[in-house]
C-alpha cells in the first residue's frame, strides 16, 4: 500500500474518531461534599464522632422519650432521651440525611416531633428536636414527617442542605415575633444548642403551640385563640405570614403567665396532692380547688368532685382512685389574660394505674388559682389500636369442610353439616352460619355450633359442648381500629347518645351509647359503639371502628376511609339526651398511628402483650372446658391466665380485662356479663388468677380476655382471646 | 511557502535567528550590518532548520494567535519564572505564587488548560496540579519561547485547550557543530544571581565533506534568589479580613520572608546529524529549593489560643526532575511525506514540601510520552503533519497534603494538520482525537473512604484558520480568522482531588462525574504595516458549555482538627472548600499593539499596547483570578552597540475577582533594560546588560495570583549581567 493510502486511512480514522468523541458516560460523583448550610450553626463541642447529639424539647424537655433515627432506606437506630431531653445516639450504619423522630411527652402533652441531621453534621452539630424543627422538617419534606415515615415515603433527596436552610429561614420568619419577644436574635432553629431552662430559644418554645392537623400543622402564639392559629400546609410556601406581635399588655400577661403562674399552680396542685395522700378527702375540702362556675367534660363542680376526684372503683373493677396521685408537668398552653390561662398537667395515679394528661382553664380568683374546666360536654380521646384476634376461616374453606352444605345454594346460607357426617351424631347438625356473600352472620367462619335435637336441655347442652368447635385460628389476625373513648364518667350526665364525626368516618358519623350502669357504676369505662340491637345503652364494651366498617350494612357510602386519617386528625363528638337534644360537644385529635400500617402488622409483633394460655398447666381455655363439666361442677370461674408483657421497647401493658358471659340454665332470656379489670404495668406480669363465684342456676356461655398495652402515643395493642378449639 | 523547505543562512554564530518575532527572519539584515560596523570574515556555516507550520510559520506569516519571543528580547525578559518571563507578552499574565513560582496565564486560562512544553513535549512537572508548583525549567536557558494562544490542543493534546507555551532549549543538538561553541551568562542584582554555561561541539574531528557527524551539547546553570524586597506590607490585611473575617496577627514590611530560592541543573545531549536526518538524546536534571511566603501554605503551627496567625513561614518546596529526551528525524524519499519525526521523553519528578525540617508531603510523578509526526503534502496541502501521541503518567502524593490519590493516566491521540495556500489566501486545518483513561487508587474525604471510579474520555478537537494577505500600495498586512473547537479530558485533581491544598489555601474536592470540557473559540487577527506604522490586533471570544471550575462551597476545612466548619476560627488553619464543577462560561478579550518607527535609522520604535480579558460563568459569576485590563507604552531603540527598552504598563483594578475572592488595585509599572553588545575580533560576542523592573517601586498585587493578599509582586529590582557567546 502506498504511503498516501496509509495516510488517507489514518485521516479517515481521525475523522471517524472525532465524530465519535465523548466519554465513558459515567457521570456519578463519588466525592460528594457538604454545603455550607450543612455546617451552619455553632460547632458542637460536646459531640463525638459518629454520634448524633441533641435535645428534644417543647417548652419543657421531652424526658425519657423514644428517639428514632431513620435513614432513607428505613434503617433505624433507637434510644431514649435523658431527664433533660438530651440524647446521644450512635449513627451506626445509617446513610445520608437522617430523620430524627422523638416520641414523648412534654408538659403532660403527648407529642411526636421530628428533625433532620445530615451526614456531615453527625458528631459536629447539635441537633434540636422541637416544634420548630417539626415545621422545618415538614416544610423540607413536603409532607407530615410522621405520616411519611409510616408510609415509607420519606424522600431524603429533598433534604439538601439548601432546602433545609430555606425551610429554616421560612420558619424563622414565621415565628420571628415570638423569637423577638423571647429575646432571641440570630439563631439556627435546627442547630443552635440550647437548654430547656426557660430562657432564650426555650422561652420562645414556651410561647408557641403547635399541633398537627391533616396535611399540616396549626401554629399559634400563646396569646392566640386556637381558631386564630395559622394553618400551615406542609411543604407549602407561606410568604409574609408570621405569628402576631404581642402588644405591651399582652406581653405583660404572657410574662406573668409564664414566670409566676406555673409556680403558683404547682403549689395548688401540691396542696391537692397532699389532701389525697392517704385517703379521699371530703367534698368540702376539694371545693376550694374548683371555681364555682366549673364545667369540665359535662360535669359541674360537685359532680366532677364526686365522679372524678373522689372516684373510688371497687377492687374487681380495678380499684382506681386518686389516692396517692401526683400532679405535675404543669404547662401553660394559652394565655387569655393574666388571670385566666389554659394549663395542661399530668395526673399520675398510684401504680399501676396509667398516667394521663389533663388540660383546662384556670382562673385566678382573689390571688388563688382555681380549676375552671374546659367547658366541653365530655372527655373524648381518640386513639389508634391494633387488635390481635382470631382469624376466621375463609368462606371456601368452611364450605369445603366434609359434609358442609348450604341449603339452596352456597351463597344462600345458613350452611351446616348434617348429623351423621363428619363424626357428628345423628339428631342434630353443626351450624356453620351464613357466609358473608349471603349477608353473613357474626359466627360464620368463627364458630361452628352443634344444634342438637335431643329431647332434654341437658342432653342438648352436652351435645353442644361436645361437638361445637371454633373454626377461627386464635391470635393470628391483626386488625386496626380507631378507638373513640368517651369517658363514661366524664360526660354530660343526661347524655345518652353521642355522634363522632371527623376524617375518614361515614358522613353520619359513628354513634356511641352510654354504657349501662350496674350498682351505680358504668359497666364499661367508655361509651360503646352502638350495635344494631342496642336502644339507649350499649351492650358491648367496644368503641373501636375498623377500616371499612359500616354501622348499617345496607347504607351506601358508610364505610370508613382510613386514607383520610392522619396525625392530628380532629374528631368532634356531639352528645344528645334522650330527647335527642344536643348537650354540647367535645373535640380530640388523633395521635400518631402505629407503624407499619395495620394490615401489614405481623401477628408476632412484639408490641402485643400476650396471653400465654397454651403454656398454662391448668385450665386450658377451650370450649368444652368453658361450657363443660369443670364449670358445671361449681358454676364458678376459676382459672389462671398467664400473660407476658410486650417485648417491644416503649410499649407497656396497662390493663387486663375479663368479660365472662353466663346465662340461666335451662336457657331463658337474658345473659349477664361479669367483668373484671386489673390495671397493670411491666412490674406485674404474674399470672392473673381469676376467681368468680358461682351464680346458682347459671352456666358459662362465653368468655373474652383482653390484654391491653400502650405505646408512648397512647396507641393501644390489644390481645383478645376467647375459648379455643376443644379438639 | 516561506519556511517549508530547508533554509540556509550564513551566520557568524551558530544560534540563529536571534530576532524578536516582530522582525521576520526573512527580513533579517545582512549579518555584516548587524554588528557595530565591523566586517569579519568567518567560515561559512550551513544551518539546517526545520520549520514547524504551527509555530514559526504561522506566527510570522499571518496574524494568528501565536507569538514568539527570542533573541535579545527574550534575554531582556528572562526572569526567575516562566510566568514572569512572559508577563509582558500580550494576552499573557503571570500567576505568581511568591517570586519563585510563576505560571503563564494565557488569555485568562491556566492550570490544566495550558501546557508548558519543552522541545515540543510536556515539561511533566507538577505545575498544572497546584499553583505553588513551578515549571521545571530555567528560563535563562530558553532559546525561543512560543506562546500558542489558540488551538494548541490540536497538536499538543493533553488538555492544552487554553494555549501552550513552547520552550526550545536546544538540548538535543539539531544542528551540526563543526567546532566548539559556547554561551555563558552571569547576572546579578538586588534579587539574586544567575549563572549558566552552555557548550556544544562535534564529537571528534568533522571533515568539511562529512555527510553526518556527532554533535554534543552540555549545559549547567545555577540560580540563587534572596528574600524578595517589596515596597510595603506583605499582607493586605484589609483584604484578608474581608475574605476570612480575621485579621492576621503577623505581617512583614519591606521583604517577603522565606522567599529565597536556589536552583541548579544541567544537561548533556548527543545527536547524530546527517543528510538523512538525525537521532539525538539528552539527559537533564533540575532541582529547585524555594520557600513559600508566610500565610500562603502552612501545615500547622501552635499559636496561642485566640490569636489568628499567618503561618509558620518556613515551608520549603524541594523539587527534583530528571528528564530523558530522544528525537529521531528521518527525511524520506517520498515527496508527499518528506519527514518523519519521533519525540520521546521520560521524566521523573519528585517534590517534597518541607516545614521545620520535616517532609510533610511528597509528590511523585513519572511520565513517558511519545509523539510521532509525519510531515505531509497530501490532498493538495502545501504542508502538514499527521501524528500520533501516547502518554503514560503516574501521579502520587503522600503525606499531609495528599489531596490527590495515586492515579494512573494513560492517553493516546491521533492528529493531523493541513495547510492549503492559494495566494493571497492561506488555510490551516487541524484535527485531533484523543483517548484518556484514569485509574485512581484508594481515597478518603473528610475521614470517609471513597470509592473512586476509573474514567475514560475521548475528547476531539478541530481547528481552522483562514488568512488573507493583502497589499495596499506600500501597506501590507493580513487578516486571519481562526475558529477552533477543542476539548480536553478533566485532569487528575479535577476528577479526584479530595483534601487540603495548602498551596492555594483551599480544600479541594474533585468531581468524578465531570464530563470532558469543550471550548469553542473565535479569533480575529490583523497585522498591518504601512511605512513607519505597524499594527497588530487580535480579538477573541471563547465559549465553553461545560467549563470546569472550582466552586466555592462557602465553608472551611480546619486543618488542625481535620474537619469541615462553617466559620473560620483561626486563619492559619482555615482552608476554604472548593468543589470542581462545570458550568457554561464565556471569555472574551483582545490584544492590540500599534507601533511607530520614530527614528527608523536609529531603530527607535514607540508602541502602545493593550490587552484585556473578561471571563464569566453564564450565571453571571465572574471567573476567578482573571488578569486585569492593561495598556501601556513601550519604547525600544537600538543605536550601534546599544539597545534598550523602556516600558510602562498600566494595569487597571480587577474589580471582578470572582466569588469569595478579593479585588486588586490598579498599578503603574515601569520596566527598562539596556544592552550593550559587541563582537570580538574572532567573532565572539559579548554583551553587557542592565535590567530594572518595577522602577517606581509600586505595590503590585497580581489578580491572577492565589497569594495576592499575602505576597505582592517584587519591588524595584535591578539586575546587571554579562553574556558571552564564544
Amino acid at each position: 500500500m502506498k504511503a498516501g493510502a496509509w495516510c488517507a486511512v489514518a485521516m479517515a480514522s481521525v475523522a471517524l474518531l472525532i465524530g465519535c468523541g465523548g466519554g465513558d458516560g459515567k457521570g456519578q460523583d463519588a466525592l460528594s461534599a457538604p454545603d455550607r448550610s450543612e455546617l451552619a450553626g455553632p460547632v458542637c463541642t460536646s459531640c463525638q464522632p459518629g454520634v448524633v447529639t441533641g435535645l428534644a424539647a417543647s417548652g419543657a424537655p421531652l424526658a425519657g422519650a423514644l428517639v428514632r433515627l431513620v435513614d432513607a432506606n428505613g434503617q433505624q437506630v433507637q434510644g431514649l432521651t435523658d431527664a433533660q431531653g438530651g440524647f446521644n445516639l450512635p449513627i451506626g450504619g445509617l446513610q445520608g440525611p437522617v430523620i430524627v423522630q422523638v416520641i414523648g411527652e412534654a408538659g403532660g402533652q403527648a407529642m411526636v416531633l421530628h428533625s433532620v441531621v445530615r451526614g456531615n453534621e453527625v458528631g459536629k452539630r447539635f441537633i434540636q428536636v422541637t416544634p420548630l424543627t417539626e415545621l422545618i422538617t415538614a416544610r423540607a419534606l413536603g409532607g407530615m414527617p410522621a405520616d411519611l415515615l409510616l408510609q415509607g415515603r420519606v424522600n431524603t433527596q429533598r433534604l439538601s442542605a439548601s432546602a433545609l436552610a430555606d425551610a429554616e429561614r421560612q420558619v424563622e420568619a414565621l415565628v420571628r415575633p415570638v423569637l423577638d419577644l423571647a429575646g432571641v436574635g440570630a439563631v439556627d432553629l435546627r442547630l443552635s444548642p440550647f437548654s430547656a431552662d426557660g430562657t432564650g430559644l426555650d422561652r420562645a418554645l414556651d410561647l408557641i403551640a403547635l399541633s398537627p392537623q391533616g396535611q399540616g400543622h396549626r401554629l399559634r402564639a400563646l396569646w392566640q385563640a386556637p381558631e386564630d392559629a395559622l394553618s400551615i400546609v406542609a411543604g407549602a410556601a407561606d410568604p409574609g405570614r408570621t405569628l402576631p406581635t404581642a402588644n405591651a399588655s399582652t406581653a405583660q400577661a404572657v410574662a406573668s403567665a409564664l414566670d409566676s403562674a406555673p409556680a403558683d399552680i404547682r403549689a395548688r396542685f401540691d396542696a391537692l396532692q397532699a389532701l389525697l395522700t392517704t385517703a379521699l378527702p371530703s367534698d368540702s375540702a376539694l371545693e376550694p380547688f374548683l371555681s364555682a362556675d366549673f364545667l369540665h367534660a359535662g360535669l359541674d363542680r360537685s359532680t366532677h368532685i364526686q365522679r372524678v376526684l373522689l372516684r373510688n372503683d371497687p377492687a374487681h373493677r380495678g380499684g382506681y382512685s386518686l389516692v396517692g396521685a401526683r400532679f405535675d408537668q404543669v404547662r401553660v398552653l394559652r394565655v387569655h389574660s393574666a388571670d385566666r390561662i389554659w394549663v395542661s398537667w399530668r395526673v399520675t395515679p398510684r401504680a399501676p394505674f396509667e398516667a394521663h394528661d389533663e388540660a383546662m382553664w384556670l382562673s385566678r380568683e382573689g390571688g388563688t388559682w382555681r380549676l375552671q374546666g374546659d367547658g366541653q360536654a365530655a372527655r373524648l380521646r381518640v386513639r389508634h389500636a391494633l387488635s390481635l384476634l382470631a382469624r376466621p376461616m375463609g368462606e371456601a374453606e368452611v364450605l369445603g369442610l366434609p359434609g358442609a352444605a348450604c341449603p339452596g345454594s352456597a351463597s344462600n346460607g345458613p350452611c351446616r353439616i348434617a348429623g351423621g357426617q363428619a363424626g357428628l351424631p345423628l339428631g342434630g347438625h353443626l351450624d356453620l352460619g351464613t357466609p358473608a356473600s349471603a349477608g353473613g352472620d357474626d359466627h360464620f367462619g368463627r364458630l361452628a355450633l352443634f344444634r342438637s335435637q335431643a329431647s332434654t336441655a341437658e342432653e342438648r347442652l352436652q351435645a353442644h359442648i361436645a361437638h361445637s368447635r371454633l373454626l377461627a385460628t386464635p391470635s393470628t389476625a391483626v386488625q386496626a381500629h380507631l378507638l373513640f373513648e368517651i369517658d363514661a364518667r366524664q360526660s354530660a350526665p343526661l347524655a345518652r347518645r353521642a355522634v363522632v364525626t371527623g376524617p375518614g368516618l361515614p358522613t353520619g358519623g359513628v354513634t356511641l351509647l352510654r354504657p349501662p350502669t350496674v350498682a351505680g357504676l358504668p359497666e364499661f369505662d367508655h361509651w360503646a359503639l352502638a350495635q344494631a340491637s342496642d336502644t339507649d345503652t350499649a351492650s358491648e364494651d367496644w368503641h373501636g371502628v375498623p377500616d371499612g366498617w359500616c354501622a348499617d350494612r345496607e347504607a351506601s357510602a358508610c364505610a370508613t376511609d382510613w386514607a383520610l386519617v392522619g396525625l392530628g386528625s380532629s374528631y368532634r363528638v356531639e352528645l344528645f339526651d334522650a330527647q335527642d337534644q344536643s348537650l354540647g360537644q367535645a373535640q380530640a385529635a388523633l395521635p400518631m398511628r402505629p407503624a407499619p400500617a395495620g394490615s401489614s402488622v405481623s401477628a408476632s409483633d412484639a408490641r402485643f402483650g400476650r396471653w400465654q394460655m397454651s403454656s398454662a398447666n391448668t385450665s386450658p381455655l377451650t370450649l368444652n372446658w368453658l361450657l363443660g363439666s369443670s364449670v358445671a361442677s361449681g358454676d364458678a370461674l376459676f382459672m389462671r391466665a398467664p400473660w407476658s408483657p410486650p417485648a417491644a421497647p416503649g410499649v407497656r401493658p396497662v390493663r387486663l380485662d375479663l368479660a365472662w358471659h353466663r346465662a340461666g340454665f335451662p336457657p331463658t332470656f337474658g345473659e349477664e356479663v361479669h367483668r373484671e379489670v386489673v390495671p397493670t404495668s411491666d412490674a406485674t406480669s404474674s399470672p392473673w388468677d381469676i376467681n368468680v363465684p358461682a351464680r346458682s342456676g347459671w352456666r358459662s356461655t362465653w368468655l373474652v380476655l383482653r390484654l391491653t398495652s400502650t405505646d408512648r402515643h397512647g396507641n393501644r395493642y390489644i390481645h383478645a382471646i376467647s375459648p379455643g378449639n376443644p379438639h | 511557502m516561506a519556511f517549508a523547505a530547508t533554509i540556509a543562512i550564513a551566520c557568524t554564530w551558530a544560534a540563529c535567528p536571534t530576532q524578536a518575532q516582530t522582525q521576520p527572519v526573512a527580513a533579517s539584515p545582512p549579518l555584516a550590518e548587524q554588528g557595530s560596523g565591523e566586517t569579519v570574515v568567518l567560515p561559512e556555516v550551513t544551518v539546517r532548520a526545520q520549520a514547524t507550520p504551527s509555530s514559526d510559520t504561522k506566527a510570522e506569516a499571518a496574524a494568528g494567535p501565536t507569538s514568539t519571543l527570542s533573541g535579545t528580547a527574550l534575554r531582556a525578559r528572562v526572569d526567575a519564572t516562566l510566568g514572569a518571563t512572559l508577563q509582558d507578552q500580550l494576552g499573557v499574565a503571570n500567576a505568581s505564587f511568591g517570586p519563585n513560582v510563576g505560571l503563564p496565564v494565557i488569555r485568562g486560562q491556566s492550570g490544566a488548560r495550558t501546557r508548558a512544553l519543552l522541545g515540543g513535549m510536556g515539561t511533566h512537572d507538577a505545575s498544572t496540579l497546584s499553583a505553588d508548583h513551578s515549571v521545571m525549567i530555567e528560563p535563562g536557558l530558553a532559546e525561543r519561547i512560543t506562546v500558542l494562544r489558540g488551538p494548541s490542543a490540536v497538536r499538543f493534546g493533553g488538555g492544552a485547550i487554553g494555549g501552550a507555551v513552547e520552550i526550545e532549549d536546544g538540548r538535543i543538538p539539531q544542528q551540526l557543530a563543526r567546532q566548539l561553541q559556547s554561551r555563558a551568562e552571569v547576572r546579578t542584582g538586588s534579587d539574586g544571581h544567575l549563572g549558566l554555561v552552555r557548550l556544544s561541539g562535534p564529537l571528534g574531528e568533522v571533515p568539511p565533506e562529512a555527510a553526518s557527524a556527532w554533535t554534543w551539547r552540555a549545559d549547567v546553570h545555577g540560580r540563587r534568589q534572596r528574600d524578595t524586597r517589596i515596597p510595603g506590607d506583605a499582607i493586605d490585611e484589609a483584604a484578608v479580613a474581608s475574605q476570612f473575617g480575621l485579621v492576621p496577627a503577623r505581617n512583614s514590611h519591606g521583604t517577603l520572608p522565606n522567599t529565597d530560592s536556589q536552583s541548579s541543573g544541567g544537561a548533556i545531549g548527543l545527536s547524530r546529524i546527517g543528510e538523512a536526518g538525525l537521532v539525538g538524546l539528552a539527559a537533564s536534571t533540575f532541582q529547585t529549593d524555594h520557600g513559600i511566603p508566610p500565610g500562603a501554605h502552612s501545615h500547622s503551627e501552635p499559636v496561642p489560643a485566640g490569636v489568628p496567625a499567618v503561618g509558620s513561614g518556613d515551608l520549603r518546596i524541594q523539587a527534583r526532575q530528571h528528564r530523558l529526551s530522544a528525537l529521531a528525524r528521518l527525511h524520506t524519499p517520498w515527496a508527499s511525506l518528506p519527514t518523519l519525526e519521533v519525540n520521546a521523553v521520560h521524566t521523573r519528578y519528585t517534590h517534597d514540601e518541607v516545614e521545620g525540617g520535616r517532609v510533610f508531603t511528597t509528590f511523585e510523578q513519572r511520565v513517558s510520552e511519545l509523539r510521532a509526526e509525519w510531515s505531509h503534502r497530501l490532498m493538495g496541502a502545501s504542508s502538514g503533519k499527521l501524528g500520533a501521541q501516547v502518554q503514560d503518567r503516574y501521579l502520587a502524593a503522600t503525606g499531609l497534603e495528599a489531596f490527590v490519590p495515586p492515579t494512573d493516566l494513560r492517553s493516546a491521540g491521533l492528529f493531523g494538520t493541513w495547510r492549503f495556500e492559494a495566494a493571497p489566501w492561506q488555510l490551516d486545518l487541524g484535527a485531533r482525537v484523543e483517548h484518556q483513561q484514569t485509574h485512581p487508587g484508594a481515597a478518603t474525604l473528610l475521614g470517609l473512604p471513597r470509592e473512586l471510579p476509573s474514567r475514560r474520555f475521548t475528547p476531539s478537537s478541530l481547528s481552522a484558520e483562514l488568512a488573507r494577505h493583502y497589499e495596499l500600495g506600500e501597506a501590507k498586512g493580513s487578516l486571519t480568522l481562526t475558529h477552533w473547537r477543542v476539548a480536553r479530558a478533566p485532569d487528575i485533581p479535577e476528577l479526584y482531588a479530595g483534601g487540603p491544598h495548602h498551596a492555594t489555601r483551599t480544600f479541594d474536592i474533585g468531581n468524578t462525574g465531570l464530563d470532558g470540557e469543550v471550548l469553542r473559540g473565535w479569533d480575529l487577527g490583523w497585522t498591518h504595516q504601512a511605512g513607519r506604522l505597524d499594527a497588530k490586533a487580535n480579538a477573541y471570544r471563547y465559549r465553553s458549555p461545560n467549563h470546569i471550575y472550582q466552586r466555592s462551597l462557602g465553608w472551611f476545612y480546619e486543618s488542625e482538627e481535620g474537619n469541615a466548619q462553617a466559620a473560620c476560627a483561626r486563619l492559619d488553619h482555615c482552608l476554604p472548600a472548593t468543589k470542581y464543577e462545570q458550568a457554561p462560561a464565556t471569555l472574551h478579550g483582545f490584544e492590540a499593539e500599534l507601533g511607530w518607527q520614530v527614528l527608523p535609522k536609529e531603530g527607535l520604535r514607540a508602541a502602545i499596547f493593550a490587552d484585556a480579558v473578561r471571563g464569566r460563568l453564564n450565571d453571571g459569576a465572574d471567573l476567578p483570578r482573571m488578569p486585569p485590563r492593561r495598556w501601556g507604552l513601550a519604547l525600544t531603540g537600538k543605536q550601534g552597540a546599544w539597545q534598550g527598552e523602556w516600558r510602562l504598563t498600566r494595569a487597571e483594578a480587577q474589580r471582578r475577582p470572582g466569588e469569595n475572592e478579593t479585588p486588586t488595585a490598579a498599578y503603574l509599572r515601569v520596566d527598562a533594560n539596556l544592552r550593550w553588545q559587541t563582537r570580538l575580533q574572532d567573532g565572539q560576542r559579548v554583551a553587557l546588560f542592565a535590567i530594572v523592573r518595577n522602577l517606581t517601586d509600586q505595590t503590585i498585587r497580581n489578580s491572577t495570583s492565589f497569594l495576592r493578599n499575602y505576597a505582592p509582586e517584587p519591588g524595584r529590582t535591578l539586575q546587571v549581567g554579562l553574556e558571552a557567546r564564544l
